[in-house]
């Protein structure tokens, strides 16, 4: 199930506002990461020798007009759940500013 | 201790059959065995509903070098000491649920099926088949399941050098990815998937194993519970790495090639992992084995005994080497940068056993896990086919002489046969340096590395003509993969065959399976192409709704010199072309199940026909004028009829038609009826040619016994003319690319 | 000519190259594995394409990384010729032996299909044969052929006559439309400030029979084989 932290600075006022959310994609813990794992093993290779793990992900910036934070808040997480992560394999999270 | 409903419903397992277990193992089966009989005895790995049909097939063959079933893929002599390996697998279920790595793991798959044997994987080819492409959904589907194909087959340098696309309503929420890979191998280096020698080690390489795909055999594959299916077994979504499998190919094939003397055995793991590649390699070597799951390398931590059993993690084999080259095997896999684990060794029991930490959690007979029960059913043939079938075309009105240009320009633009160059463009079809003839042609053409010869690989199947009659659409089938590798110039010699069908247990679907196999059976028998190798995926449904039945066919044809090889496209002008097989004139019935009836009237329905010895007379004839000659391009008639050929013809040659012959009786059988059995080919004019091409081909033709009729002949520059159909190569061109 | 052929995990050009330049030219060839560090000995370095560790993070970023990169490096600063196609242009571009990047093509998606490439200029021994504004006919395959670079670098490259082939049509003009991946002013290949080091993403290996669709990429290979060891000279 997907995490949601919103982290709104102040209170959203009464027109749109322009909001800025930070979205992370990430596969589900037990999926197979196979870019994850191939980095890590690089990363070993490299001399970093406490590396005891890599997942990869994925990192979005959505720029976004929204009445309120709420509003923001529930579109951003369609846009998640609809688009930018494949919620068969995938997770996510996403902080919302103000911009 | 009476197992409950749950536990049984896990494992895809009826009362009736768990009845039979418990009295063949003499007690109740553990945890760990429950998982492991589920998946051995479900129709994925242990093909209990199919099995009884497959005697049908003509299998052996003085080329064949593998019993059918009994290896990996099938392995056919091609001659100076190589041979080809083959076999197509479905990855349906996956492909549902998850487009992209469902499509890329099927690809996985097979590839390991064939380097597997020892071979060096030189093509893949993918049978595909969605709902139609302009609901998003049915996109979506497509788009991920040509990307996932795409990703992994490039990746791992082996070239995707053909296969089909074909939509239909039927397949909506139910796409097929069917994928084909063929490999070659020095004959006396094959390999086989057997454990023998007590104490000899098995070594696990490759991937770390996860909770990846748990179930995928007995769940997603075995069964249809339509819409909780997807939800629950959404954890079985398995990733691919197609550059670990890079390197495990790599190794394995070093392995196979240089040091086949430091092994016995070698077996990929894929549906049901580890459970199916250990007991299957003993069932072949007629040897027990004893794993311990300690030594299992692992993705996540805290997996029960069960789960490593059942994992279906992906790019993992199975190595049984000898003893004393254990040091040796695991120091190539290091080179390779691989994990290589001793995890058990083989017995000289009938049973595996398997330890965790040294404590038993399964004993497992090998000859009752690998002897399912197996249902032979009475089919019935389904009712809607009556009135299907007893539907005329000929109460249709013709089409009008008119309207036969615009006709065309549909059709070629219908996604069934237009161009499919949007999709061969995203997969590497060069790489490897033998591609002759890439995707596009009627099968693609490979140089024998090392070697002047060629082969040609092709699928098909065309499923409306299945779903009409399954026995002749499954001959059909096959008449018309033959009828494709002999228009490259090539001699079919065998056939890899993958069943995609509905639930067995429905006696209506049996009977389309039964059927389909009865006609595949016979065309192979009629062209000598026996079946080397082969897959099932049943249980194809949605919404209680069965797909089309759909057979599809790997064909695989020799030719001894490849640069002699046949183009599918007008190559000369001044060429004259004629049609060899089924005559101009036809009656309406052979547009029943056609793609214009389906366009134009929006029916399908009919009843189609196959003449399978005039089938065989045609490619005798084909092969024969070819040899001597006299041929210069070859192009069959398939969906979309004789106007569609020609306009492809023309298209992919870039040189107009000037039609000569007299299109009578019905116009739109004449023109786009898709009666069986015709190839249209050019000769060299006359006047260029001592002799005469022309009265050799006729002659030819009437020795063997095939009718023949001048088309017209290639003309320079854009016209194209047929009958009443008057255009130009570019509109032609724009409406055959206009999709993807 | 004795030529060593990098391999790294992933990689699958190398026997496409080992055949053009074994079979066809009749030249030495070996592959060696990445893990190889002395490259004495060798006339001539190619890092062919492929998806060297699965092209995770970004293509070519971890094979720099591979033991064999620094005797690369060594071999191409004693001026040896050093060719770069498809994933090994993008591994010399993660080293900085090359400068620019190649990103994702403009459609999105892969993209195999053949390409007709303009002789730009540029003094190379991998193209000394192939005179300025001749065309030849040579496929491309790659996700990731997009060519990008600031417009100074871009400016740079021009004024210096580092850019060796351009992306155009059978008549040799250089246009958007035969563009297939979106690069940067058509660039399909580049060389060093010295000449000696060429990155390119279109295959020449692929181009080495009439049977297999053309032979315009041996004139890559002749080039150095029958030209490009004069210039080397001194």
């Amino acid at each position: 199930m997907s995490k949601r932290e919103a982290k709104v600075k102040k209170e959203g006022p009464p027109t749109a506002t322009t909001f800025l959310a930070r979205v992370f994609v990430s596969l589900k813990p037990t999926v197979n990461d196979p870019e994850g794992i191939t980095i890590g093993g690089a990363l070993a290779s490299l001399g970093f020798d406490g590396v005891r793990g890599v997942r990869s992900g994925r990192y979005f910036q959505v720029t976004l007009e929204a009445s309120n934070e709420n509003a923001a808040m529930a579109q951003v997480d369609q846009m998640c759940s609809r688009l930018l992560a494949n919620p068969v394999i995938e997770t996510y999270s996403f902080e919302l500013v103000e911009a | 201790m009476p197992v409950d409903q749950e536990a049984l419903d896990a494992v895809a397992l009826s009362r009736e059959e768990y009845a039979v277990l418990v009295q063949r193992l003499g007690r109740e089966p553990l945890e760990v065995e429950l998982g492991m009989f589920g998946s051995l005895w479900s129709e994925h790995c242990g093909y209990k509903n199919s099995r009884p049909l497959f005697s049908y097939f003509p299998t052996g063959g003085d080329q064949i070098l593998t019993k059918v079933g009994a290896e990996n893929a099938g392995a056919i002599d091609i001659g100076d000491g190589r041979c080809v390996v083959m076999k197509v697998e479905s990855h349906n279920h996956p492909s549902a649920i998850e487009p992209h790595e469902g499509a890329a793991t099927g690809v996985g798959g097979i590839v390991r099926d064939i380097f597997a044997m020892g071979a060096y994987p030189v093509a893949i080819l993918d049978s595909l088949r969605f709902g139609p492409p302009d609901d998003p959904q049915n996109r979506y589907l497509f788009d991920g399941v040509v990307g996932g194909i795409g990703g992994y087959g490039n990746c791992l340098g082996i070239p995707t050098v053909g296969g089909e696309i074909f939509f239909a309503e039927a397949y909506n929420g139910n796409p097929l990815v069917n994928a084909m890979c063929v490999g070659i191998a020095e004959t006396a280096k094959l390999l086989s998937a057997r454990a023998t020698g007590e104490g000899n080690p098995l070594l696990l390489v490759g991937a770390d194993t996860g909770r990846d795909g748990i179930h995928g055999a007995s769940g997603l594959a075995s069964r249809t519970d339509p819409e909780a299916r997807f939800e629950e077994m959404r954890p079985a979504v398995q990733v691919g790495n197609p550059f670990m499998e890079k390197l495990l190919m790599e190794a394995c094939f070093e392995l196979a090639s240089e040091h086949r003397d430091w092994i016995v055995g070698l077996q990929d793991l894929g549906a049901a992992g580890l459970t199916s590649s250990v007991v299957e390699c003993c069932a072949k070597g007629d040897s027990g084995a004893v794993l311990e799951l300690a030594k299992v390398p692992r993705r996540e931590e805290g997996m029960r005994p069960y789960e490593i059993m059942l994992s279906e993690s992906q790019e993992r084999m199975l190595v049984i080497a000898k003893r004393e080259h254990v040091d040796d095997v695991a120091a190539l896999f290091r080179r390779w940068e691989l994990h290589c684990e001793e995890i058990g060794q083989v017995t000289g029991g009938d049973e595996v056993v398997i330890l965790d930490s040294g404590h038993e959690v399964a004993r497992v007979p090998v000859q009752i896990a690998t002897d399912p029960p197996q249902y032979r059913r009475r089919g019935v043939r389904p009712a809607e086919l009556l009135e299907l079938n007893q539907f005329n075309p000929a109460s249709l009105p013709d089409l009008a002489p008119a309207d036969a240009t615009a006709t065309l320009l549909r059709l070629l633009a219908r996604p069934n046969i237009a161009s499919k160059r949007g999709v061969f463009r995203q997969y590497d079809h060069q790489v490897l340096n033998n591609t002759v003839v890439g995707p596009g042609g009627d099968a693609a053409v490979l140089r024998v590395p090392g070697t002047g010869r060629g082969i040609a690989i092709t699928t098909d199947c065309n499923p409306r003509l299945c779903y009409l009659d399954p026995y002749t659409g499954g001959a059909v089938a096959v008449a018309e993969a033959a009828r494709n590798v002999v228009c490259t110039g090539a001699t079919p010699v065998a056939v890899t065959d993958c069943l995609n069908f509905g639930n067995p247990e429905k006696l209506e679907v049996y009977y389309t399976l039964e059927h389909a196999i009865r006609g595949i059976a016979d065309a192979c028998a009629a062209f000598a192409t026996p079946v080397v190798s082969g897959n099932v995926s049943l249980y194809n449904e949605t919404a209680g709704r069965p797909i089309y039945p759909t057979p599809v066919i790997g064909m695989l044809g020799l030719m001894d010199d490849v640069s002699k090889h046949l183009k599918s496209a007008f190559s000369t002008p001044d060429a004259t072309a004629w049609l060899l097989g089924q005559p101009l004139r036809q009656p309406a019935a052979t547009l029943g199940g056609s793609e214009y009836l389906e366009a134009v009237h929006g029916q399908v329905a009919g009843l189609p026909t196959v003449d399978l010895s005039a089938e065989k007379r045609l490619h005798d004839l084909v092969l024969r004028a070819h040899a001597e000659g006299l041929l210069l391009s070859a192009h069959d008639c398939a969906e979309g009829g004789l106007a569609v050929a020609l306009a492809e013809k023309a298209i992919l040659g870039g040189l107009g038609f000037e039609g000569s012959a007299e299109v009578a009786g019905r116009l739109d059988a004449a023109l786009f009826g898709e009666a069986q059995g015709r190839i249209i080919v050019t000769i060299a004019p006359d006047v260029f040619r001592q002799g005469g091409g022309a009265a050799r081909l006729q002659d030819l033709a009437a020795e063997i016994g095939v009718p023949l009729t001048r088309l017209g002949k290639v003309v320079p520059g854009a016209a194209f003319s047929f009958g009443p159909i008057a255009t130009s190569i570019d509109p032609l061109r724009e409406a055959y690319e206009a999709l993807l | 000519m004795r030529f060593a052929i990098i391999r790294f995990p992933g990689t699958w050009s190398d026997r496409d190259t080992y055949h053009v330049l074994h079979n066809v030219l009749e030249q030495q060839a070996e592959i060696l594995w990445h893990r190889e560090t002395d490259l004495s000995g060798y006339d001539a370095v190619v890092l062919p394409g492929g998806f060297s560790y699965g092209d995770y993070l970004r293509c070519g970023a971890i094979a720099r990384f591979s033991p064999v990169m620094e005797a690369v490096a060594t071999f191409a600063e004693a001026g040896g010729p050093v060719i770069g196609i498809c994933n090994g242009f993008q591994v010399l571009c993660e080293s900085h032996l090359l400068p620019g990047a190649l990103i994702r093509n403009q459609s999105l998606q892969f993209r195999c299909q053949w390409t007709y490439l303009r002789r730009e200029g540029g003094e190379t021994p991998w193209a000394a044969g192939i005179s300025a504004g001749s065309v030849i006919h040579i496929p491309i395959s790659h996700g990731d052929g997009n060519y990008y670079a600031d417009d100074a670098t871009l400016d740079q490259l021009e004024a210096d006559g580092r850019v060796v082939f351009r992306y155009c049509d059978a008549a040799g003009q250089v246009t958007p439309e035969s563009n297939p991946n979106g690069s940067a002013r058509n660039i399909a290949g580049i060389i060093n400030r010295r000449g000696n080091v060429l990155g390119m993403m279109p295959h020449p290996e692929r181009a080495g029979e009439d049977l297999v669709g053309g032979t315009d990429g041996n004139r890559i290979w002749e080039s150095l084989i029958r030209e490009g060891l004069g210039l080397l000279v001194g």
